[in-house]
Formats: C-alpha cells, structure tokens, sequence
C-alpha cells in the first residue's frame, strides 16, 4: 500500500470535478442560520433571553414560600436570582467564547482546541446541573410544602426516600449514559491532539 | 457580493467536494458537511482580506468545518439535499484505492487532514500554516503516517 501511488491517483481523478449549480449554493446560503455551528451559538444566545425570565417567573411561582414560609424558605426563593445571574454570566461568556473562533485565520489545531475546550465546558456544566437542580428544587419543594400545608411531618422520611432514589436513577440513567460517554471520547480526541503537537517544538 | 462568492465556489468546488468527502462517513453526511463548509466560506467571504490565495483559505475553513463537525444522533433533516450526482465517488475506484480510503479512514481527523493535503500536492509551508505546526513536524507526521497504514495495511 503506496501513498505516493494513491497521490498520483488522487491527482488524475477527474470524479472530483463537479459542477454545482448556483441555485443550489444560493439556497444553502438562505439557509445560513441553520448551520451546525451556528445553531450552537443561537443556543447560548437564547439562553441569555430566557434566564431571565425563568429566574424571576420563578420567584413569583414560589409567592407562597415568599408570603408565609420562613426565613430559610424565603432565602432559599431569592438564591435563585443569584444563580439566575450566575447562569446568565456562564451563558454569556459561553456567547463570547464560540464568537471567537474563527475557522478562517485559526489553524486546524487551535479550531479543534477551542471545540474541545467547547464540550468539556457544556459537559461539565450539564453534570454539575444534574446534580445541584434537583438538590435546589428538592429543598424548594420542602420549603413550599411547609409554607402552604405545614407537611413537614409528613414530608420527611418517605419523600426523602422516593426523592432521592428518583434523583439518582435521573443521575445515572441520564448523566451517565448520555455525558460520561462524550467526556471519555472528548479526552481522546484531547490525547490525539496534543499526540500531534507533540514534536511541534 | 454575492455573485463573486458563486463564481469562487464554481471555480473551487471539486476543493469543498473533496475534503467533505474526505471525511464523510455515511453518504449523507457528505451532504451536511458539504454545506457545512459552504455556510462558512459565506460567513467568512466578506472577511477575506486575500493575504493567501483563496484555495488556501478555502483549505483552511474546509478542514476546520469538517473536523469540528459533530452531528447529534437526532439529526434534523437535510435542508438542501445535493443532486445526486455529488457522492462519493467509490464506484470509479481500484479496489486498491478503495482499500487506501479505508485505511486512511481509520486515521484520526487531524492525520487524515495532513494526509489530504498530502494528496492534494499543497507545499509543506502550506500544510504547515493551515495546521498550526512547524514544516519539519509536517514532514515527520507524513513518514510517521505511511508507516502506520504501511502496517496497518500488513495487519
């Protein structure tokens, strides 16, 4: 098996040669905003619109912990905004983030870093997510109980147990199987990487 | 504007073809990439300042398009499907050039890019610019990567 014989082959290929019609190309450039890349970057976008609202619809859907739970239930409503903020921060950054890749002056090396760093980030945060909502809203759910039923007699050992089982079967049923599996194949690709810059010195 | 990035992509075509076949895994996957690397030559065209020429620009953004190119499993469908004249071309092909293909194919996405440049007769400067290497490692990575599919091709 020859590269060199392959290169000439490669050379004289004439299959390669084909006409594209304008109409085509045109078409694919109405349609610019539903490229890959592009749709990644609308997403983070649209992020920075609805944290807002999600944040604060929030804290008027918990009007009841905020009227009549108590001081721990009322902090733990108004924590919301501050993480909204956070969020809406990560989110922004994030925008700033994917605009600077460039795939026009970066060289192939540092577009494929800028990706990988990409998905180690959305992975990251998507597992930290999984984890600390449904802590948050478990605590907000007994705090709304509180407020609005006085059930926290009841609202003890047994929910504790089915809301937790179920958090965990949420953490690895969806977790696992769906974002452990892209971290091990974003460390490869990080491997092959700096496997290919190795002898760049 | 518009008119001179048609007549940029005619005259370039078989260059966006060829990478997006390149590195196409199922045949419509040629499709996506193949507009893929079009959507960003567009985005790119009104930036293009030709401190290279645009075959070397092209190169550049086809490459980086195909290799940071990762689909979800639920992929939408295709919003225009290429005439079907434009797939692989497999079916004009030796055995030993099909046989090649499919070594090459097991080759990691930044190997199989040196390796296309390789093919395409592009000067080690060259290779080396749109890389992000220096030209000596270019010249390593070619003799590491035909030993490779030298043994891979004797496993």
């Amino acid at each position: 098996m020859d590269l060199d014989t392959l290169k000439r082959e490669w050379q004289t290929n004439e299959s390669f040669k084909k006409e594209v019609k304008d109409s085509m190309i045109k078409e694919m450039i109405a349609n610019r905003n539903k490229g890959a890349f592009e749709r990644i970057k609308r997403y983070e976008r649209e992020a920075l619109r609805i944290l807002p609202i999600t944040s604060i619809a929030f804290v008027f859907v918990s009007a009841s912990i905020l009227m009549h739970g108590d001081i721990f239930g009322i902090c733990w409503v108004l924590a919301m905004l501050p993480i909204g903020a956070g969020l809406w921060y990560w989110s922004y950054w994030l925008c700033g983030f994917l605009d600077k890749i460039d795939m026009s002056r970066m060289t192939v090396t540092e577009v494929s870093r800028s990706i990988l760093k990409y998905r180690t980030y959305l992975i990251r945060h998507t597992i930290l997510a999984g984890i600390l909502m449904p802590t948050y809203l478990g605590v907000w759910l007994y705090c709304f109980f509180k407020a609005n039923h006085g059930l926290d007699g009841v609202y003890s050992v047994e929910f504790l147990v089915v809301y937790l089982s179920l958090a965990l079967v949420f953490f690895f049923v969806i977790i696992w199987f769906r974002y452990f599996r892209h971290i091990r194949d974003i460390q490869r690709n990080l491997r092959e990487l700096e496997e290919f810059e190795q002898d760049n010195q | 504007m518009e008119k001179d990035f048609l007549d940029m992509i005619r005259q370039h075509n078989g260059i966006i073809y060829k990478v997006a076949s390149f590195y196409a895994d199922k045949e419509n996957v040629l499709d996506d990439l193949y507009q893929e690397v079009v959507l960003n030559l567009w985005k790119s065209f009104p930036n293009f300042r030709k401190e290279s020429t645009y075959s070397t620009w092209i190169y550049r953004i086809a490459l980086n398009t195909c290799i940071s190119f990762f689909r979800k499993s639920s992929r939408k469908p295709m919003y225009v499907e290429l005439s079907p004249d434009l797939k692989v071309p497999s079916e004009d092909n030796s055995l030993y050039v099909n046989e090649l293909y499919a070594l090459i194919n097991q080759l990691n996405k930044l190997e199989r890019a040196i390796i296309f440049l390789y093919l395409e007769d592009r000067p080690y400067k060259e290779i080396a610019d749109i890389m992000g290497i220096t030209s000596t490692n270019v010249s390593t990575k070619i003799n590491r990567i035909k030993e490779k599919l030298k043994k891979m091709s004797n496993n």
